[in-house]
């Protein structure tokens, strides 16, 4: 399969800390890839590094075959990015931050034309369009950056905790947008997340990270199997990741 | 505080006094962080701020002394006139603090980021009344007490004071300040509760600046400096008496003076010194006691309000869309983004467009004072005076243009906040976007210094060639200035910042200010010195070849350090934008 996110032996190092060590990973074009982990496991640096908002201490990032180090404007303009807090600028109108994106990624005024309104009404932000961004609340900061982030019509898709802030019908949304990219518009899309339904309904393949490291990469059955559990994926990630057990918590609260 | 207000504000589990040093706690050992551990470079920077601090409180304490010494020539009116300006500098003093504690109070109380975590914590709202007000209250008058400090050391000097004078100074200072503390956070809660908390900063931010804009024109039309030449003093005279009434039994600013005036030698008023300290204290005491009340009826209710937000508030951009199109005309689209956003939102945000009031009436007292000077009038010693004068134009053009740059280009970067993410994942190289910075305020700034420095010139009727020079040196310098201020900008940003106006306060500003002031000395310097010998000879073919190499050398290496301040910080700047992750990413995660 044509491999659109290729990452080599990426490390990153915070003084002595490791806090991405000797990840290697690629994901195809239409593959969600899941990534799973932990807070602090080390997602959102991974995942800030590949969208290019973060250098690496060591490692290679391709991106569609391009290396973000060496070419990296041709590499991001590839990339729709959405972090999982959503700043913007809160002087700007909805309409004129997908105005700012538009430019940014030198989008044709034509395609800003056409698709941003739809944009805008499939994210239920049409009536706010106008509106300053400081008077948006926090899940619909969220939603404006998935819009712009698809606006430009994105190979890759890098996404850092995308239903965090969402309510259940918005959540649910997002997750039929990925798939329908994935499978219809052949969008290679990098997930971080640690809700577990989310990642056991939308993912192709899923890695687990934990202290850095890339513990376990596969298909859900692949882990299963892997893991030697025949439960869910809660019951790998938390022996992947030493989670607390029925016995340790005794221990503690005893 | 009332049952009934704590009972609206939730359960109180905490004794109040437990409560309000659990919830100043943080900031204490925050502080006590910052020195225990200041960090790579931490200590150097100390340090220098340290000195800095200190060579300003000389030059305040210097300039203090001189303006007492020169009033005290005139025996009789001497004293009065110093009594007089102790009285100004407690109103000075307290108007700045009453001000800034009023806009500090709105975000502290209404629109800082741990109010969540606080209000939903099981401490009374009393404890977090009194807890943030003490924060506010320092946070605002360490500002006002520092500078007041060396002025009264001043007084303290030129009076042959003895140490209990010394002593006295803060005891006044501190009801003093703190009364007008309190009076402010009461006025925040009745604000918000008739305006949201954000309008409200916004809107006494921009009153703030109208009204020290249009105190300070005053001030400079009333030409105090005549004040200090003691034979105006006949005229200032009569001026004086009809303002030699009784003080005013309602103005605190002259209880200080009446409580501390007899510890200067002069003759104690109707009461005695110690009673006029009583009746300051006593007065700020009740004061607290009444603000405690109005938060125990209004901070719930306003916070609440101030969690409303903003009425919807529809953007309409006529004009905005017209630039917008004639700058599409003009730049790769990726930069119009940029110019774009930065243009609407230097004008949406009133924190940033209303400090071009403030530079608008600066530049006006600027050339007033140089329109009301006429040096042809002088007897003696025109020339040298034109020439000295044409020199501190430049001098001065030079700082405007350098304080223009810390305000707006060095703030530039750290003005994309935490929607830094956004450029950092764009296709477009951190380079372009730091030259889109320089470029975008370059202009500005680049006009009003060439604006100052010709109608200084013109009004001081200064010598083509000095004109001409003061001009080409203005002309290379503000780029220099410009890049330097981007440059170190990208060094030390602060995207974390909740006020863009304090960035330049801090290490990167104080970097920035030393350096371009050296480097615009030393082009003065270097370019003053041909002009002068070519006015002075009235032409180069009159030079021996070694006088005009010598020439050509002083001018190249001016011209060299404006290459070097435009290019080098530039780079550095650069460098760091991109290598300086780490300290970028700890912001982050500490919020």
């Amino acid at each position: 399969m044509n491999s659109m996110i290729d990452i080599r032996h990426l490390s990153k190092h915070y003084n002595r800390h490791k806090a991405v060590d000797e990840v290697s990973l690629t994901v195809s074009a239409g593959e969600v890839f899941g990534f799973l982990g932990p807070n602090g496991a080390g997602k959102t640096t991974t995942i800030r590094m590949v969208a290019g908002a973060l250098a690496p201490t060591s490692g290679e990032i391709f991106l569609g075959g391009l290396n973000l180090a060496k070419n990296p404007r041709d590499a991001k303009s590839l990339v729709g990015y959405i972090p999982d807090r959503p700043f913007l600028y809160e002087k700007l109108s909805a309409w004129e931050f997908l105005e700012f994106l538009a430019d940014l990624h030198a989008t044709p005024k034509k395609d800003l034309q056409s698709r941003g309104p739809a944009m805008l009404e499939l994210f239920e932000l049409i009536d706010w369009r106008d509106e300053l961004i400081e008077n948006f609340s926090h899940g619909m900061k969220q939603r404006l950056i998935m819009a712009g982030a698809l606006l430009p019509k994105p190979r890759i898709l890098v996404v850092d905790e995308p239903i965090v802030g969402l309510d259940p019908r918005g959540a649910k949304l997002v997750m039929d947008i990925f798939r329908h990219l994935a499978e219809r518009e052949n969008v290679a899309i990098l997930v971080s997340t640690h809700t577990m339904s989310l990642a056991s309904r939308l993912c192709d393949r899923i890695g687990i990270i934990y202290k850095g490291r890339l513990k376990a990469v596969g298909t859900e059955g692949e882990l299963k199997a892997g893991a030697g559990e025949d439960g869910g994926l809660e019951d790998i990630f938390l022996k992947l990741t030493d989670g607390a057990t029925p016995q340790t918590l005794e221990g503690v609260f005893s | 505080m009332s049952r009934a207000a704590t009972a609206v504000a939730g359960p109180s589990a905490k004794p109040f006094m437990g409560g309000f040093w659990v919830l100043l706690r943080p900031h204490l050992i925050g502080l006590a962080n910052i020195v225990r551990r200041p960090g790579k470079g931490g200590r150097t920077r100390a340090l220098l701020v340290g000195l800095f601090s200190l060579v300003v409180w000389l030059l305040v304490f210097l300039f203090a002394v001189r303006v007492l010494q020169n009033m005290m020539t005139a025996d009789v009116l001497g004293g009065v006139l110093a009594r007089r300006f102790m009285g100004l500098l407690w109103i000075a003093g307290i108007s700045l603090l009453m001000f800034s504690t009023l806009i500090s109070s709105l975000s502290s109380f209404f629109l800082a980021r741990d109010l969540d975590l606080i209000m939903a914590a099981p401490v009374s709202l009393e404890s977090i009344f009194w807890a943030r007000s003490a924060r506010t209250l320092v946070a605002s008058a360490w500002m006002p007490a520092a500078f007041l400090l060396p002025v009264f050391v001043a007084y303290g000097y030129v009076f042959k004071a003895s140490a209990i004078y010394y002593l006295m100074a803060p005891l006044v200072a501190v009801p003093l300040l703190a009364g007008a503390g309190f009076l402010s956070q009461a006025a925040s809660f009745l604000l918000v509760n008739l305006l949201p908390a954000r309008r409200a900063r916004e809107i006494m931010g921009l009153l703030a600046i109208i009204g020290f804009c249009l105190l300070y024109l005053a001030f400079r039309l009333m030409r105090p400096e005549d004040l200090l030449s003691p034979d105006n003093f006949v005229s200032a005279a009569a001026y004086l008496a009809s303002l030699n009434s009784p003080t005013s039994l309602f103005n605190p600013a002259e209880w200080a003076v009446e409580a501390l005036w007899p510890y200067l030698g002069g003759h104690p008023g109707q009461m005695s010194s110690a009673a006029w300290l009583a009746l300051l204290w006593s007065t700020a005491a009740a004061i607290a006691v009444l603000t405690s009340y109005v938060a125990a009826f209004l901070y719930w209710p306003a916070y609440n309000k101030s969690l409303e937000g903003a009425a919807r508030r529809r953007v309409a951009g006529p004009v905005m869309r017209l630039a917008a199109g004639f700058l599409g005309l003009m730049m790769k689209p990726e930069r119009r983004a940029i110019v774009i956003k930065d243009l609407k939102t230097f004008f949406r945000d009133q924190t940033q467009w209303s400090q071009l009031l403030l530079l608008a009436a600066l530049m006006a007292a600027y050339l007033y004072n140089f329109s009301i000077l006429n040096l042809r009038l002088l007897p003696v010693g025109g020339d040298f005076l034109e020439r000295a004068f044409a020199l501190l134009n430049l001098g001065l053009v030079a700082l405007v243009a350098a304080t223009l740059a810390l305000r707006f280009a060095f703030t530039s970067i750290s003005s994309e906040g935490f929607s830094y993410w956004i450029i950092k994942s764009a296709p477009m190289s951190l380079r372009d976007f730091m030259w889109i910075k320089f470029w975008f305020w370059l202009p500005p700034i680049w006009v009003v210094s060439m604006a100052l420095v010709f109608f200084g010139n013109y009004y001081l009727g200064t010598n083509k060639t000095m004109q001409i020079s003061a001009a080409v040196v203005t002309a290379a310098l503000v780029p220099g200035l410009c890049g330097l201020a981007v440059g170190l900008g990208a060094r030390f940003p602060s995207f974390s910042t909740e006020n863009l106006a304090q960035t330049p306060t801090g290490y990167g500003g104080l970097i920035y200010m030393v350096t371009s002031s050296l480097a615009s000395i030393s082009v003065i310097a270097l370019t003053a010195w041909p002009s002068i010998t070519l006015i002075n000879i009235g032409g180069y073919h009159r030079l021996s070849a070694s006088r005009i190499i010598l020439n050509v050398a002083m001018i190249l290496a001016a011209a060299l350090i404006c290459r070097q301040l435009l290019v080098m910080p530039m780079r550095q700047g650069l460098k760091a934008l991109t290598e300086g992750d780490e300290e970028r990413r700890e912001d982050e995660e500490n919020v």
